[in-house]
């Protein structure tokens, strides 16, 4: 599909772009103002992350790279996605939409045939791809709950049993809220 | 004719990706469906304990909260009361111009983009029921003056941004107008809890401290048998015994820790530093079985709260007859200890202006309180050359140092542990100008928020930090983050850990211990984890083989 690539890829800028706008606009209001316009990492990671994350991976996108290297560059974009408290389905609906993004950009390939379904299919793999992300940062939370558990009373639990606390048991102790 | 409803390709394809834009008066959080973002309540039994208004059992969750019957009435009252105590409360409710320049300065915010985590809007909160029940244009013009009626929608707003405020107080240093919005959380925090709206994380070791003198719930018996623990630990590590002596009456120094530091990973290791550096010097001290927690959770939840915790440190430091009260690496226990104690439970005319006996400098800036800072202590023994320092001891480590929101912006210990990290280690790499120093940004955790449930609020919030740390980490290969404060040595590793990986969180005591050469020791090969010094493992196993030839 090397055709419809080189096109895309000459168009990249302006298809990250417009694609950084949409993911911007699942966060209510943070399309507009500081965390859409600061360009500072430092002061506006989320904005920074998004933005870089949709330059990194259309680049390597229409440059046709490997699996392992589109998981490389969108890491950084799915860890942040992983924790912005979005349901999954929600979290990840900016994959596909690069697929509008790029129609709109673009305008429909009828000239390319057969291209633009590879495309479609390799927007899919990422889709995939970052699936796995997802569920991997989902559990590493979950382990690092288990893990900060541990710690807090790593010396305690060394030597088990010496805590002592008065009055009725202490069944449900912090956990009040749980289903 | 009739349009054809098929949809098209297009309209398929699309998922919804945007939810409604709404303003900031419209209320409504989804609480349910907002798991990971919320604390869990607590079981009625700790409030009780406390003898805490309203206790009852509640979940977030749950469309009823068990309310008591006016507990609209409670709340006002409770508002109206505070405006009467608190100058600085009216004045926050009154003076704030809406001009933005606190807007994008939470982390909480940068992390969300949720516009109610920017403070102006976080204060808003409380001040649009302000404006109505307490301004006269409010009680006129109701929306249009920004008032709201106090419902349940509003209420269970103020449990879900008062609990994602890590009372950090970044955004006051760019209030022109110097507004704390970290004060405000604590009022609105207050008021919730005024009708038994409060999380376990704070509730329960509250109690705990209430009940035992620490977090935990550890018993002095318990408390004695960790320091000799560590005594015992250190001595494996060093080779050298040290005394670790509790409740010595006519001692000269109590020291006061944060309970973490004879429990937790990593704070143990900090913890053993300090053992290490007392015995080094012949430190006349002693630590009290009962005042065995020098953080505060009461500061997250009341004012009175905060006042009934830390009372146990002036009252132990009377029975014991110390001069004066060395602090140790914590936080939030500086904040209080340095901004509340002396109007709380002061005057401390029992006690002395500390004065170090070793270099026989006077704290003076600790005249009010008779509290001095481990790492003031330190700096200075430093200063004075007392301590037999070997750098190189640290030559494994690369370090960045995260100024703890607390004694940064609260009580202004900046240099000081810059001062002494510099002296004990070869490898330090400060963090970009405006992430550090005044303008640090939260660890995310802060203020009773370092529950595991909301880890991903966590993760979110911290962020920023995180961003810091991973751009020293990329370029300068950093791989430890040291801080000095309990709470951040138990959030920043899962915060890292996701972030960055590869940086271990340490505190600075830890590298002093390390670095410290103590009359007696063995050859130490290892540091105070009892992990291998690369260099010095090498440097001996290539005299071994020299001396074998
Ligand atoms: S005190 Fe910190 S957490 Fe709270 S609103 Fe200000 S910046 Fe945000
Ligand atoms: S910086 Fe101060 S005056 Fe300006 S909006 Fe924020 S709180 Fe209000």
């Amino acid at each position: 599909m090397s055709e419809l690539l080189a096109h895309l890829h000459a168009r990249r800028e302006a298809i990250a772009a417009a694609w950084q706008k949409r993911m911007m606009a699942t966060l209510p209001h943070a399309g507009q103002g500081f965390l859409a316009t600061s360009r500072d990492p430092l002061m506006n990671p989320m904005g920074a992350t998004f933005r870089t994350g949709a330059s990194r991976v259309t680049e390597a996108l229409f440059s046709g790279a490997s699996r392992e290297e589109l998981e490389r560059r969108i890491d950084d974009l799915i860890h942040l996605r992983a924790v912005q408290g979005l349901p999954p389905s929600q979290a990840l609906a900016f994959i596909p939409e690069l697929k509008n993004v790029i129609r709109e950009e673009v305008g429909e390939l009828v000239s390319c045939g057969n291209d633009q379904a590879e495309l479609d299919r390799a927007i899919d793999e990422l889709l995939y791809l970052s699936f796995d992300i997802y569920v991997r940062c989902r559990e590493q939370i979950f382990a690092l709950r288990v893990r900060s558990m541990r710690d807090r009373s790593y010396k305690l639990m060394e030597r088990a049993g010496l805590l002592w606390e008065e009055g009725p048991e202490r069944e449900s102790g912090m956990n009040r809220g749980e289903p | 004719m009739a349009e054809d409803p098929t949809p098209t390709r297009e309209e398929l394809s699309r998922v919804e990706y945007a939810p409604p834009a709404k303003t900031w008066m419209d209320t409504g959080v989804d609480i349910p469906n907002r798991r990971g973002n919320w604390c869990y309540a607590s079981d009625a039994k700790h409030p009780e304990y406390l003898g805490q208004p309203n206790a009852h059992d509640w979940a977030p969750q749950n469309e009823d909260w068990n309310l008591p019957e006016n507990w609209q009435r409670i709340i006002l009252d409770g508002m109206k009361e505070r405006l009467e105590k608190y100058r600085s409360f009216r004045l926050f409710m009154d003076i704030c111009v809406r001009c933005g320049a606190c807007a994008d300065k939470c982390h909480f915010y940068l992390g969300t983009g949720d516009p109610k985590n920017m403070p102006v809007l976080r204060a808003e909160l409380l001040r649009s029921v302000y404006k109505r029940y307490f301004t006269k244009a409010g009680r006129m013009f109701g929306k249009l003056a920004g008032a709201r009626d106090l419902t349940i929608d509003v209420l269970k707003e103020w449990y879900y941004y008062f609990y994602q405020c890590t009372e950090c107080r970044r955004c006051s240093v760019f209030c022109p107008y110097g507004i704390d919005t970290a004060d405000v959380t604590m009022i609105g925090r207050e008021l919730l809890n005024l009708v038994g709206i409060n999380i376990g994380w704070i509730m329960e070791p509250a109690a705990n401290c209430y009940r035992t003198g620490n977090h935990l719930g550890v018993r002095p018996n318990t408390f004695k048998d960790n320091l000799d623990f560590a005594a015992e630990d250190l001595e494996d590590i060093t080779g050298v015994h040290v005394d670790v002596p509790i409740d010595r009456k006519g001692a000269e120094v109590l020291v006061v820790v944060p309970s973490a530091d004879y429990f937790a990973n990593p704070h143990y290791f900090t913890f053993l530093g300090y053992l290490a550096l007392f015995h080094e010097i012949g430190l006349d001290y002693t630590f009290s079985p009962f005042a065995t927690e020098g953080g505060n959770f009461g500061l997250f939840l009341s004012h009175d709260m905060m006042k009934r915790l830390n009372a146990k440190i002036y009252f132990e430091a009377r029975r014991l007859g110390v001069k004066w009260i060395l602090g140790a690496e914590c936080g939030h226990m500086w904040r209080v200890l340095h901004q509340y104690m002396d109007t709380m439970n002061g005057p401390a005319d029992f006690l002395e202006t500390p004065k170090s006996p070793v270099t026989g400098t006077v704290f003076t800036n600790a005249k009010a309180t008779s509290t001095v800072h481990i790492t003031e202590f330190t700096a200075d023994l430093i200063r004075h050359d007392k301590l037999d320092l070997d750098k190189s001891r640290n030559d494994h480590l690369k370090v960045t140092f995260h100024d703890s929101c607390n004694p940064a912006r609260a009580v202004g210990l900046l240099d000081e542990p810059r001062y002494i990290m510099k002296k004990v280690l070869n490898n330090f790499i400060e963090m970009p100008e405006n992430t550090i120093r005044e303008q640090t940004f939260c660890c995310g955790g802060g203020s009773g928020l370092g529950s595991d449930e909301n880890m991903e609020a966590r993760m979110r919030g911290g962020l920023p930090r995180a961003n810091a740390v991973k751009y020293v980490k990329d370029e300068y290969g950093v791989n430890t983050l040291a801080c000095i404060c309990a709470i951040d040595k138990a959030v920043l590793p899962p915060l890292i850990d996701y972030w960055v990986g590869g940086v271990e969180v340490a505190g600075i005591h830890e590298f002093v211990g390390n670095a410290l050469m103590m009359k007696g020791q063995n050859e130490r090969l290892t540091d105070l984890r009892n992990e291998p010094i690369p260099h010095l493992q090498k440097r001996e196993a290539e005299e071994e083989v020299k001396s074998d030839a």
